[in-house]
């Protein structure tokens, strides 16, 4: 089970990357600038896995990594509110 | 897949939201009388010695059980948000992406694979303006009952019928079909709506039909990599009979 655990982290982790890369060709340079990393301009950022994709609910400033986190983080509180009231059990 | 607001008519929109509304709280009780009754099912299989001394606690396997399903809703719940994340552009406003209604009921059961696509769509409508809120009803009603519920239902009685054989072949198919009856009754619903066509049909069609190979290929991938005990809607299968 940890293995598996340990695989699909990665799986999800991976995903986000690639969503992250493929949204936006210089969000890892903006990442490189964020944590003070230096990049060389452009290079092997302008392949997406899939270059016409389009988020149309980005309307602000946040990039594709933080939506894909907060979409995450409110998925896992999601999945531990309903799997706590469906699968609860009060003890006699 | 994810209708946008205005496809549809708002009475039909606002109608089939009321109606999820009330199919969701089915679904939770009818996800947590199943549990209580599998619970039941341990708690008779305890040992208990000639002097009456329990000598294995249910208790604990109860607990054991109830931390990995909760556990099974967060990380698929995860998965099935950060997979819809990819989406194909079809035209006028709606995509084709990755389901996974039908891998959620596989792995978590019919009704709490449901309740994990209502809450991945109402997180995706509410927070990230994926899917209108108007048409959110629309939405569960394509991916969560027809991709999840039916695919589901669909399996079990062909497994069945095939006396629990060609178990991977029969997913990759009904996971392929489940897209495109799902993205079938999209096109429906806009037509029923009179908004859509012919057009719109051919484009949603031949799309999903390919996104239904991928959606198949993921499915197998991932249901391979688990353990056969921890499918739960799988062995569902085999203890009930898909009933």
């Amino acid at each position: 089970m940890r293995k598996f655990n340990l695989l699909l982290a990665i799986l999800i982790i991976g995903l986000a990357g690639a969503f992250f890369a493929s949204a936006f060709p210089d969000g890892l340079e903006w990442s490189a600038e964020i944590v003070g990393v230096e990049v060389e301009e452009g290079a092997g950022l302008e392949i997406g896995i899939i270059p016409d994709y389009e988020f149309t609910s980005l309307s602000s400033e946040l990039s594709g990594l933080m939506v894909v986190l907060i979409g995450l983080g409110m998925m896992v509180v999601f999945g531990l509110i309903m799997g706590l009231i469906v699968f609860r059990y009060k003890q006699n | 897949m994810h209708l946008p607001d205005g496809f549809i008519q708002n009475e039909t929109a606002a109608g089939l939201s009321g109606a999820m509304a009330v199919f969701a709280v089915a679904a939770g009780l009818a996800a947590r009388r199943e549990f209580l009754k599998g619970w039941a099912r341990v708690r008779n299989s305890g040992m208990v010695t000639a002097e009456g001394i329990e000598i294995s606690s249910p208790r604990l396997k109860f607990n054991k059980l109830a931390r990995e399903r909760i556990w099974a809703v967060v990380w698929v719940s995860c998965f099935v948000f950060a997979a819809q994340m990819f989406n194909y552009p079809v035209g006028d406003g709606v995509s084709g992406h990755f389901i996974g209604a039908f891998l959620a009921a596989l792995v978590l059961g019919p009704w709490m694979g449901f309740l994990v696509m209502m809450g991945v769509l109402v997180v995706q409508s509410l927070v990230f303006a994926d899917g209108g809120v108007l048409a959110l009803g629309a939405n569960i009603l394509n991916m969560g009952i027809v991709g999840g519920i039916l695919a589901y239902y669909l399996f079990a009685w062909l497994w069945r019928w095939l006396k629990y054989r060609y178990k991977f072949a029969l997913i990759f198919a009904i996971a392929w079909l489940a897209v495109v009856m799902a993205a079938g009754v999209c096109v429906a619903e806009t037509i029923f709506s009179g908004k859509g066509g012919s057009e719109f049909f051919e484009k949603m069609m031949s799309v999903h039909v390919l996104i239904g190979l991928g959606e198949a290929t993921i499915t197998i991938g991932v249901l391979w990599l688990m353990r056969q005990e921890k499918m739960f809607g799988l062995e569902r299968i085999r203890r009930q009979g898909g009933a």
